[in-house]
């Protein structure tokens, strides 16, 4: 046994242990297109007007995100962490983005409530609607969400998109209008990129998943030290 | 003046605490991570939680590991990291080995 060997395989898997997504990249990128065709599909199916059905997409944005966050930590902790967990020496590169990630989620996260609410026809100092409240509260804690949950560049990237298209779907409905139509440059935009980054998502988690299995593969076929 | 002496005096002078073969490859391990838990240097290494335990023992009390003992929620959870001095070490151990090395022509 190489202990150069043996550094070399510590490091590659507290990555996987640490921060490389692996299946849950492919999954974000499901998620993803379920976020990009649920206003489609509940005017299909809700027959209610856009206003009406806010809070139900709110409420389904919420659970997506909320589903992939707590999916993508029990895969961490059953596959990627299955040998114990390690952590993986970050440089610091990697925690700067990490924070500039947090505070441009709370800055989109401020923003989209904000412009919604000066949006109202009649604004009241306290608005009475309960909804108001659960979705501010959501998008406080998408920032809190990105410090503890959200590790290294991929799964932050993925995570950056999935929390700017679902509080444009949930707070801004003029945004996702043209997708009903499929018209103009916006939705030209997002039908194109958000499948190919669903494929491509889905091509680097698999092989990030399978390269894994290689190396845990190749962990429990070590030699013991002499001793 | 032949090299030799040089080589035999690097050899003699390598940290034992080090070159021990399972302490070896507990610090290589820890050398890749920022830290890591009891089991996944377990796993790495195949040392049994009884020789691991005591090689960790001497390492900490060298000051070349670092063992905190905590929970992750309801579970006992023991990490490891090596410390400053234990990378020191053993980035000198892979330099004396290297100078107590034949040099090949």
């Amino acid at each position: 046994m190489e202990p150069d060997h043996l550094a070399q395989l510590s490091r590659r898997y507290a990555r996987y242990s640490h921060s490389l997504p692996g299946l849950s990249l492919a999954l974000g990128g499901l998620v993803m297109l379920l976020l990009l065709f649920a206003p489609l599909f509940l005017d299909e199916h809700a027959h209610v007007c856009w206003e009406n059905q806010r809070g139900l997409l709110a409420l389904i944005v919420a659970l997506l995100l909320a589903g992939w966050l707590l999916i993508k930590e029990w895969m961490r902790q059953r596959i990627y962490q299955s040998l114990g967990i390690a952590e993986a020496r970050s440089s610091t590169a990697e925690i700067v983005f990490t924070k500039l990630l947090a505070t441009a989620i709370a800055l989109v996260a401020f923003a989209y409530p904000v412009k919604a609410l000066a949006a109202q026809p009649h604004p009241d100092p306290l608005p009475t609607d309960i909804q108001i409240y659960v979705g501010l509260t959501a998008c406080l804690a998408l920032p809190w969400c990105t410090l503890r949950f959200i590790r290294g560049v991929q799964e932050g990237i993925l995570w950056f998109i999935l929390c700017f298209w679902g509080l444009a779907l949930a707070w801004i409905f003029p945004l996702a209008e043209p997708f009903k139509n499929g018209e103009g440059p916006l939705a030209m935009i997002v039908f194109l990129t958000i499948p190919l980054a669903y494929f491509g998502g889905l091509i680097v988690g698999l092989v990030q998943h399978f390269n894994f299995m290689r190396l845990a593969r190749e962990i429990r076929s070590q030699e013991t030290p002499d001793e | 003046m032949s090299k030799t002496p040089d080589r035999l005096q690097a050899i003699l002078d390598l940290d034992r605490l080090v070159h021990e073969p399972a302490r070896l490859a507990v610090l290589s391990v820890l050398s890749g991570v920022e830290w890591a838990e009891f089991k996944m240097v377990e796993s790495l290494t195949k040392l049994t939680k009884g020789n691991l335990s005591s090689h960790l023992a001497k390492l900490e009390e060298g000051g070349y590991v670092a063992i905190h003992k905590g929970y992750r929620g309801k579970v006992p959870q023991t990490t490891l990291a090596i410390t400053k001095k234990g990378r020191d070490a053993l980035e000198k151990y892979w330099e004396q080995l290297k100078q107590a090395a034949p040099r090949r022509t």
